[in-house]
């Protein structure tokens, strides 16, 4: 799904990652981890392509990256659901117009799909906050309508950065609930936080693989947890 | 711009369009500039018309008509004038010849000498109004060669001296009236530029969202094409009527030099070229300005 060979990542005349070689395979379940700084952000971003490796070769559903145009990167984007840790909403529009935005997004008519999005707020127990405004939702409903967005498009990869970070720990189970049910069906997940317990918790229901970044290159973890 | 692109546009993109936020003052103000660039463009190619106008009525005057002036000593003035009249009698091109009576000449006079002037103090020479069928036609060279032999003091004027300026001075109007019109949509351009890149960053949040879930440059772009080619095409509707009714209100009438030469018939068709220039340029600088400024996103 994501293949990275002695990737890297420079900007500013300063090595953020550097010597990446790892193989996120499909229906795969792993956490990033490691200290802030030490590249965890840059790496998620790497892999749902907003950036591109300076170093390496990085190739994303086969396709090697740097060869991809503008075009067939966005198109690539779009099989790849982001949840941020702030969400990043259109504030101007409904929740259910947000969760429909990367149909929109992709050329499809919205309208089309109302049954999917009822089927999905529904998953994420948002179907009575449909017309809501993001600045009306509280941290939780944030990150569920965030998840809800990132699957509308039925994509093979969830990258979430830090999704439990603005929520409460009951939430954040929730949400990762929801990550574990997506991972049953088949899809890829890649979870950047430093919640240990949420790492323990995933790991007690799925086979979860622990990367850990440092000093901006990636290691895997099988640490006790 | 693709066929689908152009059918956006016309049809309207909405749903790109309300991903960006109706806010800000950028999209009121190029409104507003646009209507204002083409008051004045409207304004400017009206004055290339009068000027064309005024110059084909004023050349349109003079043309084919030329003046034969005798100047001679005063015992040879009428032997020549004879001489003179007789040659383009039978000069083939020529279809009319007066001769203007003195009477006449004073009466063109009186406004700068006054009409009490006796006319024995005055040595008026001996003018003939002659209408030529061709005046670059071979009558002319026939009659001046004639002339020199057999009239010597008598002078043939087509009224090149008068007639080529004023061609001359529209031609110099209409350039310089292209000119601004030129540098208007030049304006246009830069103002729409200035302001999609206002628009773009102050929607940066909107755009890394949209670029979040997908979305292709193309896409972006159109959001903010469709909005600023619309309201700069507006606003410059507004410009044009606005200047089109101070046209009608100020339409020169009368004994106005100017009377006669305003907007007629389909030339009232003229000035909508105005808005639709100004929404091409805002529809063009606004594309291109997004999609130069989204390629220089990672």
């Amino acid at each position: 799904m994501i293949e990275f060979e002695q990737a890297g990542f420079s900007y500013g005349g300063g090595q953020i990652l550097s010597e990446l070689d790892l193989s996120i395979r499909p229906g795969s379940f792993h956490f990033l981890t490691g200290p802030s700084g030490a590249g965890k952000t840059t790496f998620l971003r790497l892999c749902y392509l907003d950036l591109k490796p300076t170093q390496g070769r990085m190739a994303v559903f086969e396709q090697d990256v740097a060869r991809a145009d503008r075009d067939r990167v966005a198109r690539l984007r779009q099989q790849i659901g982001v949840v941020h840790q702030d969400c990043q909403f259109l504030d101007h529009l409904s929740l259910r117009e947000n969760v429909a935005l990367p149909l929109q997004v992709a050329g499809r008519d919205a309208r089309r799909f109302d049954d999917d999005i009822d089927d999905l707020l529904s998953w994420v127990g948002l179907d009575a906050r449909s017309d809501a405004l993001p600045a009306e939702l509280s941290g939780g409903e944030r990150q569920r309508a965030a998840l809800a967005r990132a699957v509308i498009m039925a994509p093979e990869m969830i990258v979430a950065d830090e999704p439990t970070g603005n929520i409460d720990w009951e939430m954040g189970l929730r949400v990762l609930d929801l990550l574990i049910e997506l991972n049953r069906m088949g899809k890829t997940i890649l979870i950047a936080t430093h919640d240990l317990n949420l790492i323990r918790s995933a790991k007690s229901q799925v086979e979860a693989h622990v990367l850990r970044l440092r000093s901006g290159r990636l290691q895997q973890a099988e640490v006790a947890l | 711009m693709s066929r689908a692109g152009v059918l956006d546009l016309l049809v309207g993109d909405r749903q790109a369009e309300k991903v960006v936020p109706r806010r800000g003052h950028t999209v009121w103000l190029t409104g507003l500039a646009a209507g204002i660039m083409a008051f004045i463009a409207v304004l400017v190619l009206v004055l290339a018309l009068v000027g064309n106008a005024l110059a084909a009525r004023w050349t349109a005057q003079l043309d084919g008509t030329a003046t034969l002036r005798v100047s001679a000593p005063a015992d040879q003035v009428a032997l020549q004038t004879e001489a003179a009249l007789g040659i383009l009698q039978v000069t083939p091109g020529v279809t009319s010849v007066r001769r203007v009576p003195q009477g006449e000449q004073l009466a063109l006079l009186a406004p700068w000498l006054g009409t009490d002037l006796p006319q024995d103090l005055l040595d008026l020479p001996v003018m003939i109004d002659v209408t030529l069928d061709d005046p670059d036609g071979a009558a002319v060279q026939t009659i001046r060669q004639r002339l020199a032999a057999e009239a010597p003091g008598a002078m043939l004027d087509l009224h090149d001296r008068w007639r080529d300026p004023l061609v001359d001075a529209a031609s110099t109007l209409r350039g310089l009236s292209m000119l601004a019109l030129v540098l208007m949509l030049v304006l246009t351009a830069a103002m729409v530029s200035l302001s999609t890149h206002a628009a773009l960053s102050s929607n940066a949040q909107v755009v890394s969202t949209l670029r979040l879930i997908g979305a292709r440059d193309a896409f972006i772009a159109r959001a903010f094409v469709r909005r600023f080619t619309l309201r700069a095409g507006a606003g410059a509707l507004v410009g044009m009527v606005a200047a089109l009714v101070l046209l009608l209100i100020a339409r020169p009438a009368g004994d106005h030099v100017f009377a006669g030469t305003g907007l007629t018939g389909w030339q009232w068709l003229w000035p909508l070229l105005v808005p639709l220039l100004i929404a091409i340029v805002a529809l063009i600088t606004t594309r291109q300005t997004a999609l130069a400024r989204l390629r220089k996103l990672p």
